[in-house]
């Protein structure tokens, strides 16, 4: 998962705002697409506070948020596509999902936890919605060990408690990705 | 570093999860076993569900009893499964039991003889026989005229309504019929008398006519009366809607649910013909009720048709688009607004009956009190 260090351009004209990454990165984002993110916008609600502001993202990584910024921002030009043309609003949902599909496909499983923890915290609720359906995705037909190791979790049963519980829904285990 | 998800990012992963994945990560570690087994997120899960019904189609072929499930999205049957097999024990003949209906992942099964109940969650696999109620004594001759199940949003109970036709003399059934009612409770395991209804049953189903939000009803009529009975789960009250006068001499009505709504839908047969074929060309009349007990606010909708080879109306799904049943028992899904059929392939072998409904995969359970607060007993 490489940071290519993209710093995407902001459009000519219009305000802008600048965000700043948990390493200090910078980065310059058209308003519209700095207002999806609803920490954000949430941040410049406040009175008093001016434009000009950086907007401090202490728990988002510079890759995260470039990720972010890419997405809103196709995100934004996509709705302004949609209207009242139900043809155009076909289009344009599965251009979103297609865009959705994109952004998961080369993701790692530790990048995508990353992804979900940004979204969360910058309460973009479309992105950690598609982005947590990705993960369910991912791990609805594996075992029980590959969602341990995910998740990062502990098997705190004991042998015979875990054996109970398994035999409660044997029939649960069947058909399991192989590991 | 290996990043850790807090439970609610945990909790919105796992909502998207089918059952039968939930079930198995049940396994993975204490805290996911108390998180997936909290009433808080049967509820979330079931909620989000929601939006996703699928359609459940119970099957009695010539060998046996299948349930299949299918989704909108593919109108493919991707899961058949044989109906639990303690039901095999009952077989007396043909139309052994019936859907009475389904409501957050349960469905409630009735034996077309006697007062054997069974509420199942096809997704989780649990059953629970209910146990025949102590209240009907004397006499000893009744009639099921109706069951319903549903529920009781106020306290979260799952509740069956049965009505049943009491007489003295098995040879005089229209003499002397005395309707009771009584209510079971899930949570409490037990059955209650009820009040009794102001108009009787005619309907052709037993199980309900329709089902919404805590509403059962039917098809009923006293004297020269003739309407919908309606029950509310929670408050266990009895209500009535009079028929348009527009509708009462044809026959061909049949009940369902359409946008939340009871609809009606009423068979019109453009040519003399006695009796419906299958060249017949026929019109369905769709009636909407907008407000039950309201009379006037029956509501003339659309027509569809003329059609032919269409038999009857099994009911609505998603989009307003409707089930019908076909010359000879295939399954087609209209759709209204771009008036396309589609013909769902199902069903191996001959078909004797079905009966289709919509339902939702959930983790609700049938057991009482399985869902309060898990203690770690684990």
């Amino acid at each position: 998962m490489a940071n290519n260090g993209e710093n995407p351009s902001p459009d000519v004209g219009g305000k802008t705002v600048k965000l700043k990454a948990d390493d200090g990165e910078i980065f310059e984002v058209e308003e519209a697409v700095a207002m999806e993110l609803q920490t954000v916008k949430s941040f410049f609600d406040d009175d008093g506070v001016s434009y000009d502001t950086v907007v401090p993202l202490l728990n988002v990584s510079s890759t995260a948020l470039a990720k972010v910024i890419q997405y809103c921002r196709r995100a934004v030009e996509l709705r302004a596509k949609s209207g009242d043309d139900e043809g155009a609003n076909e289009k344009a949902r599965e251009e979103r999902e297609g865009l959705e599909a994109e952004l998961v496909r080369e993701e790692s499983d530790e990048g995508i936890k990353e992804l979900i923890l940004a979204a969360n915290y910058l309460n973009i609720k479309d992105m950690l919605s598609f982005l947590c359906r990705a993960v369910g995705d991912r791990i609805k037909n594996k075992s029980v060990e590959y969602v341990r190791r995910f998740f990062v979790l502990e098997n705190d049963f004991s042998p015979e408690e875990e054996e109970r519980t398994r035999n409660e829904v044997a029939w649960a285990f069947e058909g399991v990705d192989a590991d | 570093m290996a990043k850790e998800l807090p439970e609610d990012l945990v909790t919105e992963i796992l909502v998207w999860l089918p059952v039968v994945s939930l079930l198995r990560f049940k396994c993975v570690c204490k805290s996911w076993y108390a998180l997936i087994t909290h009433q808080n997120f049967i509820r979330k899960h079931l909620l989000h569900n929601n939006n996703n019904s699928s359609a459940l189609l119970l099957l009695q072929t010539s060998e046996d009893y299948v349930v299949s499930t299918f989704s909108y999205e593919t109108l493919q049957v991707p899961l058949t499964q044989p109906v639990p097999p303690l039901y095999f024990e009952m077989r007396f003949g043909m139309d052994e039991f019936y859907v009475v209906g389904s409501c957050n992942g349960l469905v409630c099964l009735h034996a077309n003889y006697g007062l054997y109940v069974v509420i199942w969650n096809p997704a989780t696999k649990e059953t629970k026989v209910v146990a025949n109620s102590s209240l009907l004594r004397f006499p000893a001759y009744y009639r099921i005229d109706g069951i319903g199940f549903g529920f009781d949003a106020k306290t979260n109970d799952y509740k069956i309504l049965n009505i049943l036709s009491l007489y003295d003399d098995p040879d005089s059934i229209r003499n002397e019929k005395i309707v009771q009612t009584e209510v079971y409770s899930l949570s409490a395991d037990s059955w209650r008398k009820g009040d009794s209804p102001p108009c009787f049953i005619c309907s052709s189903l037993r199980g309900m006519d329709t089902y919404i939000n805590g509403v059962a009803s039917w098809e009923a009529s006293v004297d020269d009366w003739k309407g919908i009975l309606s029950f509310d789960m929670s408050d266990e009250v009895f209500l009535k809607t009079q028929l348009p006068g527009d509708v009462l001499n044809d026959s061909g009505r049949h009940f369902f649910v359409l946008n939340e709504s009871i609809a009606m839908t009423v068979t019109i047969c453009s040519e003399d013909d006695m009796y419906i074929i299958e060249s017949s060309e026929v019109c369905f009349d769709i009636w909407l009720l907008l407000e039950v007990g309201v009379n006037d606010s029956w509501t003339r909708l659309f027509t569809i048709g003329p059609i032919t080879g269409i038999t009857r109306l099994l009911g609505s799904w998603k989009n307003d688009s409707i089930f019908f049943e076909k010359y000879y028992r295939q399954l087609v899904l209209y759709d209204p607004s771009t008036k396309e059929i589609t013909d769902l392939k199902v069903g191996d072998g001959h078909i004797v009956s079905w009966q289709i409904i919509t339902y939702t995969e959930t983790l609700v359970s049938v057991k009482r009190g399985r869902e309060v607060e898990e203690q770690d007993n684990c």
